[in-house]
């Protein structure tokens, strides 16, 4: 089967910036989780991928179809997008929304768009201006849905929503990914989020991929070793360290933690030092701010 | 390009009501005062297609409106080309209300008591023809403004493409006086068509057709340009 996405090799220069060689692919079936720094290039490669700016170099194919401005119409009325702010204008009903995605989407489905609404509280004569952001946000997630896509596509989708809306908008994508030819990508500041629905982490810095892993490698495998110096010069002259030669370190004030790639591994080397679970967030930070051990 | 149309439709439905009764609201003002029906309707015709533009593109700007715009199935093209028929469709309905409201204040003026109303107010001194002429005139010289500056707008938004008209409106204003002059008599203009009412509909006619010309240019050059820009 074709991935949703296969961005290959993708480079666009700005002044002061640029997307450099970036390689990404979303399966059917899995969720894609997209972090890194601000300003790291997160959004310039979504829009890439939606066509909104056109890559220097390197390809793009939605669905095993290549991307062009010809078939780029025809390709999104297979995606959904949900961006950081709810972009219906302030002059916009909740209706009107509602026969915009009517007129722009073959697949629309007015009652089940209807039905989204009632169950998110939305009521068809609001404006979108009276709308907090939670809610704007849920008619965002709404009108993404309501044409039945196979690809969601969001960027800082839950960014400012407080734990019990993100939680709603998570169980939403979870019933979407229900479907096994569905799949996400998501680029996200909140990777508390992405250790609940994500499958497969891409890290990106400085317009580059630093990184992609599944987020079990992450969340179950990989560990924070807290080591004392003497530990340090310990891990550094041993076998294990040279089986896992990139081994990432952070000076902390109390002692060093130390990223590796297997905790249990790690465990049975050296049982005396502490090793736990590592978050998305301190593998990211250890990964990017981290020094070679 | 359905999808464009019907957004800029949907968010200009209010404001297109406001425009609507705010130069209703000038135009009587500027009847009375003119005592001239024309410029009452040439006023409507005028002033609300040419605010629609403005404020049309001021929205595209807001809420990041413009880059999601993108994300729906529509090219970008289709954007450019939605949004000049989204203006084509409101100059025919400002056409048809200031129409309307120039036949309502003529009629108004020719039923009251003689004297209270200024002659060229009266619809029985111009005639329906005239009225609606002069409500298509008007609308001709913003066909000609829209085609001038709604490449800049596509091509650098609003904020940036609203500097820029104005010098581009008056370099345009300055290069038709150099080369047409300043001093051209209408009467003389009217004598190479005719003269009277027959020359002035074939000028009206001819600027017309001038004008959906450069229209349907402008839209074409509108179309490239948006695809360049990046959002």
């Amino acid at each position: 089967m074709e991935p949703l996405i296969r961005a290959t090799n993708l480079t666009k220069r700005y002044d002061g910036f640029a997307l450099e060689d970036v390689s990404l692919v979303v399966e059917p079936g899995f969720v894609v989780g997209l972090i890194g720094p601000n300003g790291a290039g997160k959004t310039t490669l979504l829009k890439s991928i939606l066509g909104i700016v056109e890559p220097d170099a390197g390809s793009i194919r939605l669905f095993g179809e290549h991307l062009d401005s010809a078939n780029a119409p025809a390709l999104k009325q297979r995606i959904g997008v949900v961006f950081d702010t709810c972009p219906f204008l302030t002059t916009m009903r909740v209706r009107d929304v509602a026969r915009l995605g009517g007129t722009s989407f073959d697949a629309w489905d007015a009652p089940f768009f209807d039905d989204l609404c009632k169950r998110f509280g939305l009521d068809g004569k609001k404006y979108a201006k009276d709308l907090s952001r939670g809610m704007g946000m849920k008619l965002s997630l709404a009108f993404a849905l309501a044409h039945h896509p196979e690809l969601l596509i969001l960027d800082e989708a839950t960014a400012g929503l407080d734990p019990l809306a993100r939680d709603e908008m998570l169980d939403l994508l979870r019933t979407f990914m229900e479907d096994e030819q569905h799949g996400i990508l998501i680029a996200t500041h909140i990777t508390t989020d992405l250790e609940k629905i994500a499958d497969v982490i891409a890290c990106i810095d400085g317009g580059r991929i630093l990184f992609t892993a599944e987020r079990d490698v992450i969340c179950d495998a990989a560990g924070i070793a807290h080591c004392r110096t003497a530990e340090l010069t310990a891990i550094a002259d041993s076998a294990f360290a040279s089986q896992n030669a990139s081994l990432k370190m952070m000076r902390r004030s109390l002692g060093t933690d130390v990223l590796v790639p297997d905790r249990l591994a790690f465990a049975q080397a050296f049982p005396d030092i502490s090793v736990e679970r590592v978050s998305i967030e301190d593998y990211m930070a250890l990964t990017l701010k981290g020094e070679s051990l | 390009m359905k999808a464009m149309i019907f957004s800029d439709l949907v968010t200009s439905k209010n404001a297109f009501a406001q425009l609507v009764a705010l130069s209703a609201f000038a135009a009587v003002i500027i009847g009375i005062s003119t005592g001239m029906l024309v410029t009452c309707v040439c006023c409507i015709a005028a002033m609300v297609p040419f605010m629609y533009l403005f404020s049309i593109s001021a929205y595209d700007e807001q809420n990041g409106w413009e880059r999601f715009r993108l994300t729906l199935p529509i090219s970008k093209p289709q954007v450019a080309y939605g949004r000049y028929a989204s203006m084509a469709i409101i100059m025919v309905a400002t056409l048809a209300i200031s129409t309307l409201l120039g036949l309502v204040i003529g009629v108004v003026a020719d039923v009251l008591p003689a004297g209270l109303a200024p002659e060229e107010l009266k619809l029985s001194a111009w005639g329906v023809p005239t009225v609606i002429g002069a409500g298509a005139f008007a609308q001709v010289v913003i066909l000609l403004a829209a085609s001038l500056s709604l490449p800049f707008i596509m091509r650098f938004g609003m904020t940036k493409g609203s500097r820029l008209v104005p010098i581009v409106l008056l370099v345009a204003f300055c290069t038709g006086a150099a080369f047409f002059g300043t001093s051209a008599e209408t009467a003389d203009v009217l004598a190479v068509f005719g003269g009277g009412e027959s020359g002035l509909a074939a000028i009206g006619t001819i600027l017309g057709v001038v004008a959906i010309v450069l229209y349907l240019a402008s839209a074409t050059l509108s179309a490239r340009l948006y695809e360049r820009r990046e959002l």
